[in-house]
Order: C-alpha cells, then structure tokens, then sequence
C-alpha cells in the first residue's frame, strides 16, 4: 500500500485529521500553526518546478500521515509535524517514484530542494495540440525533435532536407535539389524572409543552429502564391517561439565546431535566446596539409551568431525578432602557384564573405476571422573573393517586406492577400573569366583554368525591386472538400516584367482515412546577376519560368502511420542558357553569352510513409522515380539534367531505448548522376594545358550511390543540468562510391572520384 | 555576382592527381610548345611557326599538317573552326584575295604572312554582320594555329594564339633561355647540354636550373582594373620535363612582386632509380612562356648514374 493510501485511509478512518492544528475550543486564541517542514519539488535535469505533484510524510510506526501539494513554483509545505523521523513520497504521473528521509527537530525548520527524474527524456513525447488544417498538395514538415537526430546530418537541420520525397541527393552539401529542378531554382527562407547565405562554405554546415528552429517545411512544388521568385520548390525554416520558464543555457562541441547558447525568460510572455559558434577545423587542418606546397595563412573558419526574441503582450499579438549573422574566411598562399595553375598569375586564394539578416515579424490575431501578419527583414553581405588576377569584391544591401491578411469571410470561405517587397542594392568590383561561374549543363571539367578572357564590371549601385501581390481563397463548398485558387503577380524591374501566376490546389478528405489531391500553377523566377549583367551576361534576358502539375493521394490508415503518394510534372521554359551566338551592338559584335533558349521537363513520382512516434519507433521511407531533361540553347535534343537521379530510396529509423539512449539508421540508395565521357584532348599552347573534348552531354551514368549511416545517442540527467553525447558514423561500411571522374593531365586516363569515406563525428552538448 | 569561389581547385589539389603521371614526365608523342618568329607578325611580317615536340625513343614521326582559322570554336568541341575559307572571303568582300589559305602545309615548320589587309581586320575587331564570334582585338586580332602530329601509333593535337599585330599594337619579344645548369653533388656545378656529358645520380634530387636574363621579362604597357594606363612586368613561367623521375616543383613562375625571379629559375630533378627508368640517359626539356604569346625552350640529355 502506498503511503497516499495510507494516508488517504488515515483521512476516513481518522475523519482527516487536517495539516493544520486544531482550533482550541476554549476561548483563549490558539498559537499560530508553524511552518517547520517546507521545500521545492524540482524536475531532474531541466530544474523546471514540478507543480500539482502530491507530498507525502509518514511514520513507519504510525498508519496516519499528511499530504501537501506543490504550487505553481513546486513548493510545498507542512506545518506543526511532531518532532521525528518522517518518510518522504513523492509519485507524480510521468516521473520516476521519489523516496527519502527527513528528520524534524523540535522548534526546527526542515527547508528541502527534491529532485524527481522524469520517467523519459524522449524528444518525440510532444504535446499536438491541433494540427493545422492541410492546403497544399505536397508539403513536408520536420519538426525539430525529428531534425536533430537524423544519422548522417550531425545535427545541421538543413541537412536532413535531402532524406525526404522528392529531394535528389547532391554531391556538395547546400545544393537542394527538389524535383528534378537545379538549386539555383529553389529557395530557402527562414519565418518567410529570404537569405542570401545558407551555409558556411557552400555547403560545409548550416549557418543556422539547431537550437532555434522549430521546424522545417518543404514544398517541393505547386506552393502557395504567398511564396515566389521560384520555379524549383520552397523551404522554409521556422524559428521556435521563445517562452523558456527559466534561464537556460547550452553547450555544444562536435567535430566541426564550438557553439553555445542562452535562453532568458522576459517574464512569462516571453524570451531571448543568444548563441554562436565557431568552426575549429582551422586548428586541425594545417596539420593535414603538405606545408611545402601551401600554407593556410587563414585556414578555414567560420563564425556564426543568432540573436532571437519572442514577445506576447497580449493573446491576439505575436512579435518576434532575429538577428543572424555569419562570417567565413579563407586564405592560402601557394609555394609554386604555377604548379597549382600555369595561368595563375597569383600565390594567393583568399575568400571572405560576412553577412548579417534581421527579421521582425508582428503577427496580430483580434478574432477568430482575421488574422495579419507582417514581416520585415533587411540584411548586408559582403564577398570578398581574389584568386591571382580574379577579383569579386561585392556588398550587397537587402530588403523584404511582406504582409499577409487573412480573413474567414464565411465558415466555409477564407481569404488571404498580401504583398511581397524586395529590393536588393548591390555595388562592387568584379574581375573574372568572361565564361562566369560554373552552371548546370557545363561538363564538370571544363575549366580553362586562368585562361580565359577575362572582363571587368564595376557596379555602381545597382537597384533591383521586386513587387508582388497575392490573393489566394479556401473555398470548403462540401465537407472535406477545399479548393484554394490563387494569383501571384510580379513585377521584375531586372527584366521589365510584369507576370501574373495562376495556381490551384484542391484536397478531398473522402474520409478520415484517405485524401486525394491535385494542383497546378505558375511559376517564375529572374535570372542570376551575372547572367543578366551586361558585362559578363545579357541585359536582354528574361524571366524563366515553369508549370507544374501534381496530384496524389494521401492514406493515414492509423493515427502514428501515413502514406502519401504524388505524381508530377512540370514543364520549365524560357531557361537561361549558353549560346554562342553574337549580336550587334551599336555597330559592334558582342557576344550574347546567354538567352532564354533553353527548355526543360521533369515529370515522376514520390512517396513517402511516415511512420510517427509509436511503440518506441520513428521514422520514414521516402522513394522518388523521376526523369529530368534539358534542353539548351539550340541544341536538336534533350539531355539529363546534371543531377538526373532515376531512383531515390532513403529510410531513416529512430529507435527510443530505456535509459535514455536513442539509437538511428539512415540508409540510401540512389541513382549515379549522369557523366559527360571525354574522348579526347586538345594541347594549347598557348596555356600549356590539355582541353577535353566531350561526348554527348550525360550520355553516361556514374555507378549507383549506397550508403548507410548509424547514430546512437545518449543522454545523462544530473540534479541541475543534462548530458548528451552522439555519434554518428558516416558511411559504416565504407563504400567508395563514385563522385565523378578525375583525369590525368591529358585526359587520356582517368580514374572515379570516391566520395567520403566511413566518418565517425562525435558531438557533446551541456544544457543547463 | 555569384561569389561562389573555386573551392574545386582545393578539390583539384587533393583528389585525382595523384596515381598519375606528372605533367613534366615525358613518356609519349607530345607537343610541349608552339613558337611564333616574331611573336605577333604586324602587316605584310611572316611569322616562323616552329613546335618543340617529343617523341618516345623509337617513336618515328609520319606526318605533320599546319593550318590556322579566324574563328575557332569551343574548346569542349576540339576547337572546329567556325568559319569556312569560302564563307570567309565572303565577309571580306573585296578584301579576300589577301588572306592567306588556312592549310599552312606539311613541314617540321609552317610559315604564315601577315596579308590580311588592315582593314579587314579592324572590321573584324569591331564586328561584322555574319562572323561568327566576336573577338577580343587587345595585342592584335587572334587567329588559332592548329598543328597535328602523327606517328605511327599516336596523334596529338596542339593549337596555340597567334596575334595578327595592328597599328598601334607593342610588339613583343619571344624570350630567352641561354643554358641549362645542374648543381650539387661530387660535380658541382655543370653546363647541361645534349651531348649528355653530365651524369647526375639517380633517387637523389640534384638543383637544375635555367640562365635567363632578367630582361627576359620585358615592361609593356596595358591597363589596370579601373581602365587606366599602366606598365607592367610580364610573367615568365617555366615548364620543366624530363623523360626519367619528376621535378618539384613541375612549373614555376616570375611574378613581379610575388614570385622572385631566381626562385623560378630552379627545381630539384629526383631521376627514377633502374627498376621505374631502365635507359642510362634522360632528356631534360625547359618552356619558358611570357603572358603575351612569346615562348622559348632549351633542351638538354644526361646520363643517369647509379644510385647512391
């Protein structure tokens, strides 16, 4: 028998004796009750106050006993217990049983802290409250318990992006690759406001910390009109609201770098959260390198830091705030620039690029009809980049306005408009290969090194705006039944354009069970600045642009288990491409570099089962078949889009263990992208370098990508703060697989390219 | 502007060279450099077309074919020439009796005047309807020369810029190695020549440098990033062969201002001990290349000693 039943019986047996003393029945005032037993009943760990938890105190040789329950702060207390040793227990719903001892001394007070464990630290026991009513055909949400702990990731939540449907898998971490579309094609926005700068690097790690975000959502197609400038798909990551109940800070440490962080309530309306990083691979790679041929004068480091508030003031206002920033540096002086590049007129490669992004957003719900939310951002980047005679020294000024007002104007009709304002400001100096940058459709070896013609474009304060409204209506004219029509029309003042995007989406809940949906729209996008550009591009180019088709079905045949199957196509026109016609310019020949010749089309399907949090288990499988096809300026046929991957298999298992340890598995199977064969070499002279000649463009394929990535976790609960360590080994079994193809200096042999090989990362975080 | 870098070329360092043959491991027919006598012929010059090529002992040299194009095309493509003689004379209108024929002949050397009329080639600088690239006219207008060389078993390709020099175009001059030098060892310091009188050891670097005067580098007058006028000291860079082991560094470069002249005149040269090199001689061959178009070489064999 428990001692809440003891004491419970002593209460009917005894007719509860109550906490207090009795009052005298005497006329004479009885003495105050005492407080001589009292303490604070605190959660293991986290040192969050256990409220609503019952105190128990009784004797061993005594049936009777007393009971208290804690407050809001987890504090409790008895008064007037008789001077002796008490037995102590505490059972609230969710936590281990807690026992002790205490002695009370006459006219002594017993003052205690109690620390109860939790029964189960694990992530996945979230709270849903209610789930947001779908709209979209395709939308993919990871929450930030999902995110954080994916194999193969270390912890960077956008990397985990390319473990779901739809999302090919690419060589450089940082290229998102949604259906078939290149990266460049999709866009990445952080609570809806757009970011230049994603990951240090190009790729290396996020520049946003797990311990902000939220979730994840992706849209790999047919998104809603309130996103734009797009013909690929949407991410967008969501950063967490800030209501922590006490000061919190974290510690982490892996491989890669150093961060921590701080949670500060503002009361009990809300929060401010401060935290950075920095990499300490420079510390470790000098080491590495032959110092003969190079010397890491800086090696590569990053910086990063976030600043973010949450504020309510009262139910219907919502403002939020944050402030991320990330720099990263890189300089190598050669000992034999000549050997690196006979072209390279140089011994340095230094690259510099810092960028800061404040967003403040002001969501104001009066009713349960009307909702708006206005979000602001402005932001500054500057590169600095010189590799011999190369220069790119840019700074860049950004800023987006959006609001977005949503009004029920019936149960069954629901409208939402807004606005979406960029403006972007760049000035600089930029010196370069007349080629410009590497893009989708180049052989990956075609590279005249130093060599080719090399122009200059000083930028003066070049202006970009870009307006746009959007209206889209929930129309629900049956049960279960949505269509949502909207328009999206922009305006490009880059190439004097002003386009108008119908899209639709309908959803079909034909029971509670199975769901059908189906969606098409517009969607366009500028070209890059150097494309455009009338130096190194054409100034004459316009918007690309794409049409996407989708429909599918959707099945949750049990509350933790979904499947979900989608079919689509999407036709891509007006591409930029490279051409080498030449035009007449002013009575001069130019050349054009670039038009809107090319053409494209992607059409397959995806699907996914979502096995959610049950029986201990968590995880997907996600399979995508698809073709992707290009077709370039002039060109008589398609080809395969560079990263035309076929088959796209990925399962991802989380597996919650007793004693808070957590055990993961990701495996991959994937397609080999398509390969450009070389089949021969041209000497020049001139540049003391061997040209390949190509093949047919993507006329070959790379052998197929497998690899299967584990991670176990652990987490250690102290009295005042946790412990968790991982690791998470990289390609277990060691497979070599085949990146590309390296040659020898004329091509005339060559050999694959192997990816990483097995990778053992171990982080540790501190929370406090 | 994309500021995505070339991170590739610290890819480039670490991933596939190495397993392969160096770049100054001579095993094979290879052209290694194309000279122009002068280097960018002005109106009515003939420039001497003369290539340094290699030729693995026993390798017979069957044919060589010369010809030159206005208009070449990509380099992915193998450099097709984007313009025929007869759509060429077509452009020139009443100019085209002066152009000289692409097929420039069959002989170890290729001679080609400059006649295209002045002219005609502003014309061409500046753009006419119907030519097929637009062309960067700096130093003179650029035509390919292409030569192909054949033996028995093997065939490369080699094109290289040639600068048809217009009014008001600086001239350039090709530069000079005046020998070739060994250092170290029991020998000293010993002249290199082809008479293979010099025996260097094998599996033990020796220091072999070039004699080039600093003058090589010559000043010419170009402009700077802002468009204006300014004088600049050319880059000599240097590409060293052997036929035996490597050198370390395979190129090296006069950068003024960043590179030391003298540095660039030296690299250590490790021969292959027997069992990678079996003969008991190795030619050593040195480019020396200038960033306008002039290039010179100097060769030398020596006899390959045992290890120590």
């Amino acid at each position: 028998m428990t001692a809440r039943a003891l004491a419970t019986a002593a209460l009917i047996a005894a007719a509860a004796a109550p906490v207090h003393a009795q009052e005298p029945t005497i006329a004479t005032p009885a003495p105050a009750a005492v407080i001589n037993f009292a303490g604070v009943v605190r959660e293991r760990g986290t040192r969050l106050p256990v409220a609503g938890a019952v105190v128990t105190v009784f004797r061993t040789d005594d049936p009777g006993g007393f009971e208290a329950t804690t407050d809001d702060d987890g504090q409790f207390v008895f008064r007037d217990l008789p001077a002796g040793l008490w037995h102590v227990a505490i059972e609230p719903a969710g936590y281990d049983p807690f026992r002790t001892t205490e002695a009370i001394a006459a006219d002594e007070r017993v003052d205690v802290t109690y620390h109860l464990e939790r029964s189960s630290y694990n992530p996945y026991d979230v709270t849903v409250t209610a789930r947001r009513p779908r709209k979209e055909v395709s939308r993919t949400v990871l929450e930030r318990h999902e995110l954080e702990k994916v194999p193969g990731a270390a912890g960077d939540p956008l990397a985990v992006i390319e473990n779901m449907a739809g999302v090919g898998r690419s060589q450089t971490a940082g290229q998102i690759i949604l259906r078939g579309s290149a990266p460049r094609d999709t866009r990445v926005f952080i609570d809806g406001a757009a970011v230049p700068l994603l990951f240090h690097f190009g790729g290396l790690k996020s520049v946003l910390p797990m311990a902000l975000v939220d979730r994840l959502e992706l849209y790999p197609g047919n998104f809603s009109p309130q996103y734009g400038r797009a013909i690929g798909g949407i991410v967008d990551v969501r950063i967490k609201e800030l209501r922590p109940p006490q000061v919190a800070a974290a510690v982490d440490l892996s491989l890669l770098d150093l961060g921590a962080s701080l949670e500060v309530p503002l009361g009990r309306r809300g929060g401010i959260a401060i935290a950075g990083r920095r990499s300490h691979v420079d510390a470790v790679l000098p080491a590495l390198l032959p110092a003969d041929e190079l010397d890491l004068v800086t090696a590569p480091r990053y910086y990063d830091g976030q600043i973010a508030a949450s504020y309510r003031p009262a139910a219907a206002h919502d403002l939020r705030f944050l402030l991320l920033g990330a720099d990263d540096r890189l300089e190598i002086l050669f000992a034999n620039p000549a050997d690196v590049d006979p072209g390279f007129a140089g011994n340095t490669w230094k690259g510099a690029t810092t960028f800061y992004r404040a967003l403040a957003s002001y969501r104001y719900v009066p009713g349960p009809r009307v909702e708006n939310l206005l979000r602001l951002s402005h932001g500054m980047q500057w590169d600095a980049f010189r590799v011999g005679e190369f220069l790119i020294d840019l700074d860049t000024q950004s800023a987006q306005l959006r609001d977005t007002v949503r009004v029920a104007l019936t149960r069954r009709l629901t409208l939402s408009a807004g606005v979406d304002l960029a403006y972007e400001r760049a000035s600089g100096l930029v010196h370069a290969s007349a080629a410009g940058p590497p893009r989708e459709g180049d052989p990956a070896d075609d590279d005249n090194g130093f060599d080719d013609q090399q122009l200059t474009a000083r930028i003066d304060g070049w202006n970009m705006v870009s307006p746009a409204a959007f209206v889209e209506a929930e129309l629900e004219p049956i049960a279960g039944l949505r269509l949502l029509p909207g328009l999206r029309v922009d305006h490009f003042t880059m190439t004097n354009e002003t386009l108008s995007q119908p899209r639709a989406t309908a959803r079909w809940a034909l029971s509670d069970v199975w769901t059908v949906k189906a969606g098409v729209g517009a969607f366009v996008q500028t070209p890059d600045y150097p494309e455009i550009n009338d130096v190194f591009g054409n100034p004459d180019l316009h918007a690309e642009r794409a049409l996407h088709y989708s429909a599918g079905l959707e099945v949750a045949p049990l509350p933790w288990l979904s499947v979900d199957v989608t079919g689509f196509y999407k036709d891509l026109s007006n591409l930029v491409s490279r051409t080498d016609a030449v035009v007449m310019d002013g009575g001069m020949t130019r050349p054009l570099r670039y038009d809107n010749g090319g053409s494209g089309r992607v059409y397959g399907a995806e699907l996914l089962v979502r096995h959610d949090f049950a029986h201990g288990l968590a995880g997907w499988l996600a399979y995508t078949v698809s073709r992707s096809q290009r077709r370039d300026s002039g060109a008589a046929t398609d080809r395969l889009f560079d990263h035309d991957q076929p088959h796209i298999l990925t399962a991802v298992a989380t597996y919650v263990l007793p004693r808070n340890w957590q055990l993961g598995a990701r495996f991959r199977l994937v397609s080999g992208n398509p390969d450009t064969p070389v089949v021969g070499a041209v000497f020049d002279a001139s540049a003391d370098r061997y040209h390949p000649i190509y093949g047919p463009p993507g006329s070959e394929r790379l052998d197929a990508f497998h690899q299967l990535d584990l991670r176990v976790d652990k987490r250690w609960v102290f009295q005042g703060w946790m412990m968790n360590a991982y690791l998470d080994v990289q390609n277990v079994y060691n497979r070599a697989n085949a990146e590309g193809r390296s040659y020898n200096f004329d091509y005339s042999q060559s050999k694959p390219v192997r990816g990483l090989p097995i990778l053992p990362i171990l982080g540790l975080r501190g929370e406090l | 502007m994309s500021s995505r870098p070339r991170w590739t070329l610290a890819l480039a360092l670490a991933a596939g060279c190495a397993d392969f043959d160096p770049y100054g491991r001579l095993t094979a027919l290879r052209v290694l450099a194309v000279q122009s006598e002068p280097v960018a012929p002005a109106a009515d010059e003939t420039t001497t077309l003369t290539p340094l090529v290699y030729a693995a002992p026993g390798d017979e040299i069957t044919a060589t074919q010369w010809s030159w194009c206005p208009f070449p095309g990509p380099a992915a493509d193998g450099y097709p020439c984007l313009i025929t003689e007869a759509d060429l004379a077509r452009l020139a209108g009443d100019d085209a009796a002066d152009i000289p024929p692409f097929d420039l002949g069959t002989g170890a050397t290729a001679t080609l005047t400059n006649t295209v009329s002045p002219r005609l080639l502003d014309a061409l600088c500046t753009g006419v309807a119907g030519q097929p690239a637009a062309v960067d006219c700096t130093g003179g207008f650029p035509v390919q020369i292409r030569l192909r060389v054949t033996t028995g078993a093997d065939e490369v390709i080699a094109v290289r810029r040639l600068r048809l020099r217009r009014a008001g175009d600086e001239a350039n001059a090709n530069p000079r190695i005046d020998g070739l030098g060994a250092r170290g060892g029991s020998g000293g310091e010993q002249s290199l020549t082809e008479d293979a009188a010099v025996t260097l050891p094998r599996a033990v670097e020796t220091t072999v440098h070039a004699e080039v005067a600093a003058a090589m580098a010559e000043r010419y007058a170009t402009t700077d990033l802002d468009g204006q006028p300014t004088m600049r000291l050319e880059r000599l860079t240097f590409s060293w062969f052997v036929e035996s082991g490597e050198t370390t560094p395979g190129r090296t470069t006069f950068i003024d201002g960043i590179e030391p002249f003298d540095e660039a005149l030296q690299v250590a040269w490790k021969p292959a001990d027997v069992a990678d090199y079996a003969r008991d001689t190795s030619r050593l061959l040195v480019v020396v290349r200038d960033d306008r178009d002039g290039v010179a070489w100097r060769t030398a064999t020596v006899r390959l000693g045992g290890a120590p």
